[in-house]
């Protein structure tokens, strides 16, 4: 029985459904079976080898290629993830002008960062743009790099 | 760790980022605990004798270290917290200071300076940071401030009246602070610090 409208989720793009995917750590299985619930192919929802395929294409593209280190996993190039930020901001028409007294006028603003934590510690290294809506929010910073911590502490 | 992204973050701030088709210049501040500031900014931690990044609340800058700092009254000092910013650093600035520290004359020296003149700052910078650039811990914040407020009276007494009359102010402010703010004791050397 299908439960929700299909014409909605089927004009989502492949893309995006990718980022929700990744952005609420789905694994493949339990796409699968979501998209089964949902009334399978008349869901609208792509499959999981379509979002696996679309998933490499994704994390193949320069803004988000990952490279592995021996003490870590960091963004192969910060500066085209900040590139793609800007344009993605400029895109949705959320991009704020964030004059600072006695700095240069037209001047980006970055904030760059570090915490530890998580249920294995570990450092995020994260690099935020302040000329967006609340740019402290997790879902607006660009995670650039993640290390384990040798010690557990 | 903080090798591998420095030198791009670096070039972030000094290429800028292009925004609707035009290079914008990026302005960068630096956040995060104290251990990781620290080891970005090339200070020894916590356990040293200056402990403070941030401000002058335990180490003063003295007349002498002042005039080692280059352009001291355009700049101020990484310990001048927020008076710090009298004139906003250019990127041409920042980028000669960390040639200064990569290759200037503390490298080559055979006996390292005192710490009184290198103020625990004792390692080399990944990247520079004015003090107004870098957004302080919420402890410091709290904590930090009093102490600085109280020397501020001090010094304003000083100023008006003269020495001995802000040494009277100061020792006035004792049981002022004892009695009426509430503020204890602390151990020092044997005897009790107030």
């Amino acid at each position: 029985m299908e439960v929700v409208p299909s014409a909605a989720m089927a004009a989502l793009p492949v893309r995006l459904q990718t980022q929700f995917f990744v952005a609420n750590n789905i694994s493949y299985g339990m796409w699968q079976r979501i998209r089964r619930l949902l009334g399978g192919s008349l869901s609208g929802l792509a499959t999981a080898n379509e979002m696996r395929a679309d998933g490499l294409a994704a994390f193949s593209e320069q803004h988000n290629l990952v490279r592995s280190t021996p003490v870590g996993a960091t963004l192969a190039s910060i500066l085209a993830a900040a590139e793609a930020v800007m344009a993605d901001l400029v895109a949705r028409n959320q991009f704020i002008e964030r004059p600072v007294r006695s700095r240069p006028e037209r001047e980006i603003l970055h904030s760059f960062g570090l915490d530890k934590g998580g249920r294995q510690s570990s450092y995020k290294t994260i690099l935020a743009c302040i000329n967006q809506p609340q740019p402290c929010s997790i879902d607006n910073t660009i995670l650039f790099g993640v290390f384990p911590c040798q010690k557990d502490d | 760790m903080e090798e591998l992204y420095a030198q791009e973050l670096e070039d972030l701030r000094t290429n800028g980022v292009p925004v609707g088709g035009i290079t914008r210049p990026v302005h960068m501040t630096l956040m995060g605990d104290y251990s990781f500031t620290t080891t970005f900014d090339g200070h020894a931690g916590a356990t040293f004798r200056f402990p403070c990044r941030y401000c002058s609340c335990i180490g003063r800058l003295a007349a002498a270290i002042k005039r080692l700092l280059p352009n001291y009254n355009e700049y101020g000092s990484i310990q001048d917290g927020s008076g710090a910013g009298r004139m906003p650093r250019t990127l041409e600035q920042k980028q000669a200071m960390a040639s200064l520290h990569a290759s200037g004359p503390l490298a080559t020296m055979a006996d390292p300076p005192v710490v009184s003149t290198t103020l625990s700052f004792e390692r080399l910078l990944l990247m520079v940071f004015a003090s107004e650039d870098i957004v302080p811990i919420p402890l410091h914040i709290t904590l930090g401030v009093s102490p600085w407020m109280l020397f501020l009276g001090v010094e304003a007494v000083a100023f008006d009246s003269g020495a001995a009359r802000a040494q009277e102010y100061a020792v006035a402010l004792t049981p002022t602070l004892r009695r009426d703010v509430g503020v204890s004791p602390a151990p020092y050397w044997g005897g009790t610090f107030e």
